[in-house]
C-alpha cells in the first residue's frame, strides 16, 4: 500500500523499520537527538523526530518548532525530498549528491536550522544513523503529494 | 630507572618471613574489614548497559571531585581507601576545570559504541573504479594526505597531556583514551585511501606544519583544548563534510560520513569544556581568546596557500578547467566555516573580535 510524502504516517513507518531492525542501528551506535524534518511548499509540514539509544521512540507532526526542543531541523522544499528519496529508492543509499550531507552541505538546497551549535554538531555526530534512517524508504511504495 | 623503590624487598629477611607465614595459611585479611559505601548499580536503559553515569554514585562519583585535587596523587581509582605511602605519580594538572567537561562521560560511552572498522566499513572496491578523472583523484590524494596530517595531530593532543592529569578523573582520560585511537583510525583510513587510489600521498607543506605546530605547542591545556577541539575539530569537520559533498563514489563517502562523527564528539567537547572552565575560573577567557586568535592566524596561513585553495577548487570544480569558476564556491565553504566556528566560540564563551580567521574570510570573499 502506498504511503503519501509527506504524511505522519510515513516517518512513523520509518521508526517502526528501525524499531523492528536494531542489529542494523545497534552497530551504528547510540543516537540521542531530537531532530525536525520541514517540508517546505504550498502546504508545510514539520515533523518531529526523537531517536533514544537504537531506536526512533517518538514521531509526530506539529504546527510549530517552538517549544519541541529541536537539536537541529532538516528543512527543504518537497520537490527536493522527493529527489532525494528517488535517488535511494534507485540502489538502497543516495548517490553521493543526495546524502543529507551533500544536501546540507553549504546551505543552498537543503538548510540545517538550529539555535546552538552543540545541536547543530549532534547533526554530524549521528549522520551515520540518521542517513540509515531515511534510507530505509528504499523499498517503500510513496505517493508523493 | 627514575623511580626507586622505598625497600629492598628482595633482600629484606622480614619480606621472605612474612610471605612463609601466609603461604602456611595464616592469611592477612584485614583488607576486608573497610567501612565502605555499598552500592547497587544497574543499567538505567538496559539497551545502553551499565554505563560511567550508572555508576556515578556516592564517593565514587564524579560530582565528588573537588576543583582542586589535593588529597591524591597516587594511581589509586576514585572511591578506593587510601593507606598511607603510595608513591606520588607526579600529576600536574589536578584542577578539574582545567580538564573537564559535564558531556565527557556521556562521549566516551557514546564514541564506544559509534565506533566504525574503516577497513572493512568502507567499500574499498569503489576505489578501484572511480567516477572520475586522474586529475581529482590527484587532488583527492592531496586533500587526504593534509587530512592524514591533522588526524596525527588529533591524536597527539591529548597524548601530550593525559599522563600529566591526575587519576582521580578517569572518566576525562577515559575519553581521551577514545580520542586517541578515532584520531588514529582517522590517519590511518585517509593514509590507507591516498595509496590504494593509485596516486599515493601527495606534498606536506609548510602553511599546514605551521597550523599544527600553533595548535600542538599550546603552552595550557584548556589553550589546546580550545584551538584542538574547536579550531582544527572544526575545520576538519567541514573539511569531511566537503569531502562527501564532492565526493563521486561510496568509498569517499562513507568515509565522510563517518568520520565527520568522530571530529564532532570532539567539537561537543572541546564547548562543554570551556564552558565549565569559564564557570569555575572567568578569568581564563582573555588567555584562551588571545591564544586562539593566533592559532586562527596560522589556520588563515593553511587557508590561503596556494596548495590548499586550489586543491579544494580543483575537487570543488570537478576538474582542473572548471576549478577558477569554483572559487566563490571555495569562497562560501570558508564562510560556512568562519560562521560555524564563531558560533562555536560564542557558544562557549570566548567569543572574539578581532578574529583573524573572520577578517581574512571577508577578504577572500570581497
Amino acid at each position: 500500500m502506498a504511503i503519501k510524502f509527506p504524511s505522519l504516517e510515513f516517518f512513523q513507518e520509518l521508526a517502526r523499520r528501525m524499531n523492528a531492525n536494531p542489529a542494523a542501528f545497534e552497530k551504528l551506535g547510540f543516537c540521542d537527538t531530537v531532530m525536525g524534518m520541514r517540508v517546505l511548499g504550498k502546504n508545510p509540514h514539520l515533523y518531529s523526530l526523537t531517536f533514544d539509544v537504537f531506536e526512533c521512540s517518538d514521531v509526530r507532526e506539529l504546527s510549530s518548532p517552538e517549544g519541541a526542543g529541536f537539536d537541529f531541523v532538516l528543512e527543504a522544499p518537497l520537490a527536493l525530498w522527493k529527489e532525494m528519496f528517488e535517488s535511494i529508492q534507485k540502489t538502497g543509499h543516495p548517490a553521493p549528491a543526495y546524502t543529507l550531507n551533500s544536501l546540507s552541505h553549504v546551505g543552498d538546497r537543503m538548510k540545517v536550522v538550529y539555535d546552538e551549535p552543540e545541536g547543530h554538531d549532534k547533526f554530524y555526530r549521528f549522520m551515520a544513523t540518521i542517513q540509515a534512517f531515511v534510507d530505509q524508504a528504499a523499498d517503500l511504495d510513496i505517493e508523493w503529494a | 630507572m627514575a623511580y626507586y623503590a622505598r625497600d629492598d624487598f628482595f633482600n629484606n629477611p622480614d619480606v621472605l618471613e612474612r610471605s612463609v607465614k601466609i603461604l602456611k595459611g595464616n592469611l592477612a585479611l584485614e583488607w576486608m574489614s573497610l567501612d565502605l559505601e555499598r552500592s547497587k548499580c544497574r543499567p538505567s536503559q538496559s539497551r545502553r548497559g551499565l554505563t560511567l553515569a550508572d555508576t556515578n554514585v556516592g564517593r565514587y562519583a564524579w560530582d565528588q571531585i573537588p576543583e582542586k585535587i589535593r588529597h591524591n596523587y597516587s594511581m589509586a581509582p576514585r572511591g578506593a581507601i587510601l593507606p598511607p605511602g603510595l608513591p606520588h605519580l607526579g600529576y600536574d594538572i589536578n584542577r578539574k576545570s582545567e580538564v573537564w567537561s559535564e558531556n565527557a562521560p556521556a562521549l566516551y560511552e557514546e564514541s564506544k559504541s559509534r565506533h566504525w572498522i574503516p577497513s572493512r566499513q568502507v567499500p574499498w572496491e569503489a576505489v578501484e573504479k572511480p567516477a572520475h578523472s586522474d586529475e581529482f583523484e590527484r587532488a583527492l590524494a592531496q586533500l587526504y594526505t593534509d587530512l592524514t596530517s591533522m588526524a596525527t595531530v588529533l591524536g597527539d593532543i591529548p597524548s601530550k597531556w593525559v599522563w600529566r592529569i591526575n587519576q582521580e578523573l578517569v572518566e576525562l582520560k577515559m575519553w581521551q583514551c577514545t580520542q586517541m585511537f578515532d584520531a588514529a583510525q582517522l590517519a590511518d583510513v585517509f593514509r590507507k585511501r591516498a595509496i590504494a587510489g593509485g596516486t599515493g600521498l601527495g606534498r606536506d607543506h609548510a602553511p599546514l606544519g605551521e597550523l599544527m605546530k600553533s595548535v600542538f605547542d599550546s603552552s595550557t591545556y584548556p589553550c589546546a583544548s580550545a584551538s584542538g577541539y574547536l579550531l582544527l575539530c572544526g575545520l576538519l569537520q567541514i573539511l569531511l563534510r566537503h569531502l562527501g559533498a564532492v565526493s563521486t563514489n561510496a568509498a569517499d563517502e562513507t568515509i565522510a560520513r563517518f568520520g565527520v562523527q568522530d571530529v564532532s564528539r570532539s567539537i561537543s567537547y572541546g564547548i562543554g569544556h570551556m564552558r565549565y572552565l569559564l564557570s569555575q575560573r572567568p578569568h581564563e577567557a582573555k588567555a584562551i581568546e588571545g591564544h586562539l586568535d593566533e592559532v586562527e592566524n596560522t589556520a588563515v596561513g593553511l587557508l590561503s596557500a596556494p596548495i590548499f585553495v586550489s586543491t579544494l577548487a580543483l575537487l570543488t570544480g570537478g576538474s582542473r578547467a572548471a576549478a577558477g569558476a569554483a572559487i566563490p564556491r571555495v569562497a562560501a565553504l570558508y564562510r560556512r566555516f568562519a560562521d560555524e566556528h564563531a558560533a562555536r566560540r560564542r557558544a562557549a564563551g570566548i567569543a572574539s573580535d578581532k578574529s583573524p580567521l573572520e577578517a581574512f574570510v571577508r577578504e577572500f570573499e570581497a
